[in-house]
């Protein structure tokens, strides 16, 4: 029986496959970043309809918002001075087959092998029931998970220097 | 049960998404098929005012827009954390439990994240690469030997000359 929210589940899932093949055979580097701009929304598309809204919308506000910004500038900035537009071929295309399958294995074991806690209906724990996963996921960054969460600070605080202290040494030699 | 209301609310959302494609996929088809089709070479320049349009589009872009990218990206993900952070920051029922103590300890917390993140921005400050390059204004300092109330007095003197003669 097909449901709307199965037909919805079945469509961003086609379009993101297709969008994801679409980066891949594409000859135009600037297209390949466009098709993965729809990937990513697709991505962000399932997830809000598997109920992960937070996901989701971190999905769309950091993936297809900043992280895509930063490749198409990324792309603008490495454009050759000649005016040819740089090509993008299939390279290493068995190496590149091996690890694609190494992730998904490694996926399946995760998701095979990990028990997936439903924090709405947690009451073995001392943390109280909330109405939202939101709501949740607040308590447990503030609580159990509050040193990944402080560590997360000290990752971006050293990626936020690094990246702006090698763009200096780079900005200096020119 | 919770998967039902999300599908519920997201079902307006994905009504907009499918609307708002409809609409824009709908226009471009709709004006494909009624318009004329016969390009010529002049058509297919990019229109530029009138003039032949020289070069690529591709023009080098300034690094500091890709920096800037950079540190709006980590800070945006800052910001990710702070929406669980505050929709349970001020709840009630928590605090009242515990006497108090979550409020101020979830403060304090988060004003620890914050500040290790305050950081990198005092270093980016510092460092000047939030500061834009602004094109520099040489300004023209003359400095004159002759000391400047030898001037006042004399323009004193010779406007009190011109007044008195005229009267």
């Amino acid at each position: 029986m097909l449901d709307a929210g199965t037909i919805a589940v079945y469509s961003f899932a086609v379009i993101t496959v297709i969008s994801a093949l679409f980066v891949l055979i594409t000859r135009h580097i600037l297209h390949a970043a466009f098709g993965l701009l729809v990937c990513l929304l697709g991505i962000a598309g399932l997830y809000l309809l598997a109920g992960a809204e937070f996901l989701g919308v971190t999905q769309l506000l950091v993936y297809a918002g900043g992280i895509l910004v930063l490749i198409i500038f990324g792309i603008m900035l490495t454009n050759r001075a000649d005016g040819k537009t740089i090509k993008a071929g299939n390279h290493r295309v068995i190496p590149g087959i091996l690890a694609g399958l190494a992730i998904f294995l490694l996926f399946t074991q995760i998701y095979s092998q990990s028990s997936f806690r439903d924090s709405l209906r947690s009451t073995d724990n001392n943390i109280p029931l909330m109405g939202h996963p939101v709501e949740s996921l607040g308590v447990e960054i503030m609580t159990r998970y509050l040193l990944p969460f402080e560590l997360i600070a000290v990752i971006l605080l050293v990626i936020l220097v690094g990246s702006l202290f090698i763009s200096k040494k780079e900005n200096d030699t020119n | 049960m919770a998967t039902n209301v999300n599908l519920s609310d997201l079902s307006i959302l994905l009504l907009f998404l499918v609307g708002g494609a409809i609409f824009t996929i709908g226009g471009i088809v709709t004006s494909r098929l009624l318009r004329n089709d016969k390009p010529n070479k002049e058509k297919n320049t990019s229109y530029e005012s009138g003039e032949d349009p020289v070069g690529n589009a591709w023009g080098q872009f300034n690094l500091r827009f890709y920096l800037v990218a950079l540190m709006f990206l980590l800070f945006e993900v800052e910001l990710i954390f702070l929406f669980p952070w505050a929709t349970v920051f001020g709840d009630k029922q928590l605090i009242a439990e515990t006497n108090g103590v979550w409020g101020w300890l979830v403060w304090f917390e988060m004003m620890i994240f914050i500040f290790i993140l305050v950081l990198g921005l005092a270093y980016a400050w510092r460092k000047g690469f939030i500061a834009w390059e602004k094109p520099r204004q040489s300004v023209y300092l003359f400095k004159s030997p002759v000391p400047g109330k030898l001037y006042e007095d004399f323009n004193k003197k010779m406007t009190e000359k011109e007044y008195g003669r005229k009267k």
